[in-house]
């Protein structure tokens, strides 16, 4: 019977309006003696109550289940069903609700009157009884059920915010789960584990690839869970995810999303955290550690500790200007692991040891150089864990190495058949030295199924880029390599002008379409910023000269080969 | 587990300590050992000397203290701590932002 409509029942006493006259509530009598029920009946309307009486047990049941009465006097002896089984069977039915039953008895013996509280019974009076007592009876009854009441009522309002309170945890751990680790690339460069101790954690895992091909991870841990993580961790995976894609290095990361903490989160709120880069190479890393356990990296030499050198982030701002990301050089074969305090406090058995200072030290101690350590540490951890964590667990695993971070998402063949464009822009000082293609293109993985013609390739854009840059941007005749002496001078006059401020700039772009089976054409367009050429065929050159080869190169090795906006661009096709 | 504190108005000082565990449960009362009195009027000693246990959350109200204190100029200075409670303090870099003695 729910509290709401016990409530609303007409005549039923509401805690706090008991009055002279006011309705007190209905009460059942039963007794198998209709003299003593009148009696009584009497005495409890003088009192307030209206009254309805039963002369056996069934009857009582039978009022009982028609008449919800609020208060039950019950003979013991009667005819057919006793006052005890009846009582039974009415508190059976009663669920949640108090109706207090008064045993009105005869019997004085010990045995019985236990007999009364065991069959459900609230009180008891002894036959006869004076008004005064029964009067007294009643009201400490009352109190009872009207604590009882709003105890229920407080109940019913605690369940209903505690329902509200997880499905709201529900949708944050949802909406986290959408915006956080969805977003997370290379997930299959390094190994996690998380167990978090309520619906959801306030550990965070996120990783992205590097315009560069490294790879970037943060591990963060929230002071407490729930919402109040969520909130920050949605901003964190935005700051990290955005920069990390756009090359911005880690010391500008990491200020940011203080930044953002500190703006967001109350004083006492933070994120301890790991923020690790990882170079393309696999064996140069960055690492930044505020408030994380110390992590571990696994050398041919043994362990190197990383300690936490820094505040958490969100506490001061702006962070403090030592507190740098440091530098490591690694082998192939060494590896990384990192955790959150979660695990190192778990309490251990037989003692309640922390897993840091029970179990933990043990697995280190037996981790050998370029095998993986996650399987033992779960088991160790599982092995000698007593009881649930406390706090959420993360556990990552980095193997480092050169292991090609920038795992292609598509199948091979797939990207075979598809095309791209990419294009850089060189200006100024940095004209002087266009990097190796392969790294360009390499780093962004556009080199799959084109290995085959990098060398070519390389050929054809080092001849046109260097032709843009010296005949187009500086100016440079190649005539004058005519003689070894004018050689000579040709590249010093070539340095000397690259040095003048703004000398210009040279745009590169590649395009690449797809043909049947193995089949393809790159698109090579190279533009400066020069006025070009007057003369009409200007690279046209004689092959017994000592100049002017490669040009004679590129067509060779190109498709076709045509020059546009007066010879300051020039594009090549080259095909198989 | 208790927090008692103890006012030295000669050295306008408040001495807060803490026995037992240092954790989320002792957040009512740590936060009472300070905030009767004005923000920035005193300076402020932490005796973790009794504590057996530092969790994250009692960093957090280290942080509450320090700002009640005065903010970064705030002379909190955190004395006594035993070693497991001086780990974490020290995972945390907190001798950036307290005295610890």
């Amino acid at each position: 019977m729910s509290n709401a409509e016990t409530q609303a029942r007409p005549g039923s006493q509401q805690p706090g309006d008991q009055q002279l006259g006011a309705p007190r509530g209905k009460a059942l009598v039963v007794d198998d003696e209709p003299t003593n029920c009148r009696l009584l009946t009497q005495m409890l309307q003088r009192e307030g109550f209206s009254a309805i009486e039963a002369h056996n047990g069934e009857e009582a049941i039978a009022k009982f289940d028609n008449e919800h009465p609020d208060i039950i006097f019950m003979d013991v002896m009667m005819p057919g069903m006793d006052g005890f089984e009846a009582t039974r069977i009415i508190k059976a039915r009663t669920g949640s609700e108090f109706v207090p039953v008064i045993f009105l008895t005869a019997l004085r013996d010990e045995k019985s009157l236990i007999q009364c509280t065991e069959a459900g019974g609230d009180d008891f009076l002894s036959k006869p009884f004076s008004f005064g007592i029964l009067k007294a009876r009643i009201q400490a009854m009352e109190r009872v059920r009207d604590l009882q009441r709003s105890i229920a009522a407080k109940n019913a309002a605690l369940s209903t915010l505690i329902e509200k309170d997880q499905e709201e945890q529900k949708l944050a751990e949802r909406l986290l789960s959408r915006a956080v680790n969805t977003r997370n690339a290379a997930t299959g460069r390094y190994r996690f584990v998380q167990r978090p101790a309520t619906t959801f954690s306030g550990d965070l895992v996120l990783s992205q690839y590097l315009p560069d091909g490294g790879l970037r991870i943060l591990i963060g841990d929230f002071t407490g869970h729930g919402l109040a993580a969520a909130i920050g961790a949605m901003p964190v995976s935005d700051i990290f995810h955005t920069m990390t894609l756009k090359g911005v290095d880690d010391d500008r990361v990491l200020s940011e999303i203080n930044r953002k903490l500190y703006q967001l989160l109350p004083a006492d709120r933070f994120m301890a955290a790991w923020l690790i880069s990882i170079a393309h190479t696999g064996t140069t890393l960055r690492w930044w550690n505020g408030g994380m356990p110390s992590g571990w990296m696994q050398t041919r030499h043994g362990l190197v500790e990383l300690h936490s050198h820094s505040l958490p982030l969100g506490i001061l701002h702006p962070l403090p200007e030592r507190e740098h990301a440091n530098h490591l050089q690694a082998e192939p074969t060494d590896r990384l692991l990192l955790m959150s305090d979660g695990l190192l406090e778990t309490g251990t058995k037989p003692d309640e040891l922390m897993f840091e200072d029970n179990g933990f030290p043990q697995v280190l101690e037996r981790w050998k150089h370029g095998e993986p350590v996650m399987d033992h540490l779960i088991e160790s951890l599982d092995e000698l864990r007593s009881g649930e964590p406390f706090d959420d667990i993360t556990i990552v695993e980095i193997p480092l190495g050169n292991s090609d971070y920038h795992s292609s998402p598509a199948s091979k063949t797939a990207l075979y058949q598809s095309g791209w464009r990419w294009s850089i822009e060189l200006a100024d000082a940095r004209l002087d030295t266009l990097p190796a293609l392969e790294d360009l293109l390499g780093s962004v993985g556009l080199l799959e199924g084109l290995h085959n013609h990098i060398g070519a390739l390389q050929t054809i854009v080092t001849e046109l880029y260097t032709n843009a840059l010296e005949h187009g941007v500086l100016r440079l005749e190649s005539s004058m390599k005519a003689t070894p002496d004018g050689f000579e001078l040709y590249y010093r006059e070539r340095e000397r002008r690259l040095a003048v401020p703004t000398p210009g700039w040279i745009k590169l772009s590649l395009s690449y379409q797809p043909g049947s089976g193995r089949q393809g054409r790159i698109r090579i367009s190279v533009r400066d910023s020069g006025p070009g050429f007057d003369d009409e065929e200007p690279l046209q050159t004689d092959a017994s000269q000592p100049w002017g080869r490669g040009m004679k190169l590129v067509r060779d090795l190109c498709e076709s080969v045509s020059h546009s906006r007066n010879g300051a661009e020039v594009e090549a096709i080259y095909a198989w | 587990m208790s927090i008692t504190r103890h006012i030295d108005e000669s050295k306008q000082q408040v001495v807060i300590k803490i026995d037992g565990r240092f954790d989320f449960a002792q957040h009512k009362a740590f936060r009472d050992a300070y905030r009767d009195i004005p923000s920035g009027s005193k300076s402020y000693v932490v005796d973790l000397s009794s504590t057996s246990y530092l969790d994250s959350s009692a960093l957090g109200m280290l942080l509450l203290l320090r700002e009640h204190a005065g903010g970064d100029s705030s002379p909190v200075r955190i004395q006594g701590c035993g070693e497991d409670v001086q780990r974490v303090l020290k995972i945390a870099n907190f001798e950036k932002l307290f005295r610890l003695d």
